[in-house]
């Protein structure tokens, strides 16, 4: 069943003096349950791309479709809401908010769906449970290290039960047992709770653990389309 | 999960946040000092003139103040009094003869009221008596009279010398008669000390060739300053009830001394905008620091979109986080303010160095700084008022952050 549906995307910088073509023409699509890489050199639209599949950001030509909604079409507030409810960020620097604990962070986006007190506790207690951090849930991210913060990253994107997670280079500033770590935990979740996966990276040891792998060059696609 | 976050938010940089909250308990303090100051020195003033002048109520003919018409008188006074005394909220009561005339040394002569009082009533009305500096509160002996030390120094006189008093009588011949100064009174306002004497009733009555039972001044002070516009109400209406003549009036303080009720509401109204404009002064800083926890969360509250927190919900938040600023630097303010005015409050600002100048404009040189305890709530609410549209512009400014961008920023 197709999660995401991309159709003839375009996404154009400066389009009134020197064009930019950062995604140019793109088609793909992701199934349920794909352990999906974007890769390609720096440069070549990676992120743009999970930028606009994940709603950050509106294309200049094309079109989104996640389950049957054309995410292009929707208003930004509507837009900040479907993300919510459907995507799951993890990021390069792991974006934590520093102030809370690590159970906190991931309270706080269930907090913000809307679910009631007790599920948000037996949700964040789970994934805690997951990432191998429950013994750490009261630690502030600046008590973790890199790869402990990253894990609870990817809990907080998998609280809600989003349709589909997006990882910019999620691995990027982590050791390589951190990075064996973290993508065993993402693989592990990936199976139990049948989530949509989709990296951009150029990490030799992320590639090796795509299921697919899709190459970008220049915003094109030159590898891995469906 | 927002207002903790809000809370929390306002601690990362905690030398910013505390630089923050002193400047706002410093301002507010110093602030509500200096208007507990003034308003001290005013209620001060006012509780004087209405203990030392013009009781809390007094009861005129209409026509009397114009000209000071002997013919302008209270009629029946003595049975009108008396019902005025039955009233529940009446504390006090005096009939008084007031005469405009001079005064009169060898040296000096100066416009003056001269006020024929019953002494033993009076003490109940007015604390002239309490203001005693030399001598006493009149002498048994005829024709005593009783003079304010800046009327003596004027005149050149001193404690038992004699004193002219010059005025019109009853049938409105100039009449002059010699009292001996039995005692020399100092209240606060040198103005009202230059220019009151105080001689027996009796006294008064037999020189300037007035009935027994003359009065053209009632003075009444009244148990409670809150109920004094009933009262008033009570007294005219048993006036209009029981009185031959329909041209009675009863005034309060502040008809009487309508300067008086200016000042409070001038007070009043510069407290307000002297507290607004301080408040004003510290929005600035408060927005100042806002804007730059906004610019070093940039990327954090990209992030926060970015996740799906509403523009709304992040709006909120930077509200909540410029209140709870302001607010924890409010209450230490109010705290510290409240302490330092009941200090002080107790223990008098003693500002005699200054006295002569004091005293010139009716205030008391000790000053007691004092306000009412809905002021503070005051502050409060309009601390809360200020930093929610302190809050508006970096409130304003983070939610029109795209997060595609702001998740780049590096701060």
């Amino acid at each position: 069943m197709k999660v995401i549906e991309i159709k003839n995307l375009e996404k154009v910088y400066n389009e009134t003096s020197i064009p930019v073509y950062a995604v140019n023409g793109i088609d793909l699509s992701f199934e349920r349950g794909e352990f999906s890489a974007i890769v390609g050199p720096s440069g070549c639209g990676k992120t743009t791309l999970l930028n606009l599949i994940g709603g950050l950001d509106y294309p200049t030509k094309g079109e989104i479709v996640i389950g049957k909604t054309v995410i292009n079409n929707l208003k930004e507030k509507d837009l900040i809401d479907f993300r919510l409810n459907n995507i799951g960020f993890v990021f390069q620097d792991y974006n934590l908010i520093p102030v809370l604990t690590a159970e906190e962070n991931i309270e706080f986006i269930l907090e913000l769906q809307g679910w009631d007190k007790k599920k948000i506790k037996d949700r964040s207690s789970e994934l805690l449970e997951a990432v191998g951090l429950y013994n750490r849930r009261n630690n502030k991210p600046s008590e973790l290290s890199g790869g402990q913060q990253q894990r609870v990253a990817v809990a907080r994107a998998l609280a809600p039960k989003p349709e589909f997670v997006l990882a910019d280079e999620p691995t990027a500033n982590l050791d390589s047992k951190s990075t064996e770590n973290l993508l065993q935990i993402m693989e592990n979740l990936n199976s139990k709770e049948n989530v949509t996966f989709i990296f951009a990276t150029h990490d030799n040891r992320v590639m090796k653990r795509a299921h697919r792998m899709i190459t970008l060059e220049d915003g094109k696609i030159v590898n891995g389309e469906t | 999960m927002i207002f903790l976050l809000a809370w929390k938010n306002i601690w990362r940089n905690k030398l910013r946040s505390s630089i923050i909250i002193s400047a706002i308990t410093l301002g507010l303090v110093g602030g509500i000092f200096s208007l507990a100051f003034s308003n001290g020195m005013l209620v001060q003033m006012i509780n004087a003139s209405i203990e030392s002048e013009t009781a809390d109520l007094q009861i005129h003919n209409k026509d009397f103040k114009i000209n000071f018409d002997l013919v302008k008188s209270i009629p029946d006074a003595e049975i009108l009094t008396d019902k005025i005394n039955k009233i529940a909220d009446v504390k006090s009561i005096s009939s008084r003869v007031v005469i405009s005339g001079m005064a009169n040394s060898a040296s000096n002569g100066l416009g003056v009221m001269i006020t024929g009082v019953n002494p033993v009533n009076e003490k109940n009305v007015s604390d002239i008596h309490a203001k005693i500096i030399k001598g006493k509160y009149f002498s048994s002996k005829r024709n005593s009279a009783v003079v304010g030390s800046m009327l003596l120094k004027k005149l050149n006189l001193k404690l038992h010398s004699k004193i002219i008093l010059t005025f019109q009588d009853m049938k409105g011949e100039i009449t002059t008669a010699a009292f001996r100064i039995a005692g020399i009174y100092q209240t606060n306002n040198s103005r009202f000390d230059q220019s009151t004497v105080f001689v027996n009733q009796a006294d008064l009555r037999r020189e300037a060739s007035l009935s027994g039972g003359y009065i053209n001044e009632i003075a009444i002070r009244i148990k409670a300053e809150d109920n004094i516009n009933r009262i008033k109400d009570k007294i005219t209406e048993l006036i209009t009830k029981s009185s031959k003549d329909d041209n009675l009036e009863v005034e309060t303080w502040n008809e009487l001394k309508p300067s008086l009720k200016i000042m409070q509401s001038y007070t009043d109204q510069f407290t307000f905008i002297f507290i607004l404009i301080i408040l004003i002064a510290l929005s600035f800083g408060v927005i100042n620091t806002m804007l730059m926890a906004i610019m070093e969360r940039t990327h954090e509250i990209g992030m926060l979109l970015a996740i799906g927190m509403r523009r709304s919900k992040v709006f909120l938040m930077i509200i909540y986080e410029t209140v709870m600023l302001s607010l924890v630097g409010a209450v230490l303010g109010v705290i510290l303010s409240f302490i330092l005015n009941l200090i002080t409050g107790h223990t008098g600002i003693d500002l005699s160095v200054f006295s002569d100048g004091f005293r010139a404009y009716g205030y008391n040189p000790i000053v007691i700084p004092q306000m009412e305890s809905g002021f503070y709530y005051m502050i409060l609410l309009m601390v809360l008022f200020v930093s929610v549209l302190a809050a508006i512009y970096p409130a304003a400014k983070a939610i029109k952050l795209k997060p595609a961008v702001a998740i780049r920023h590096i701060a």
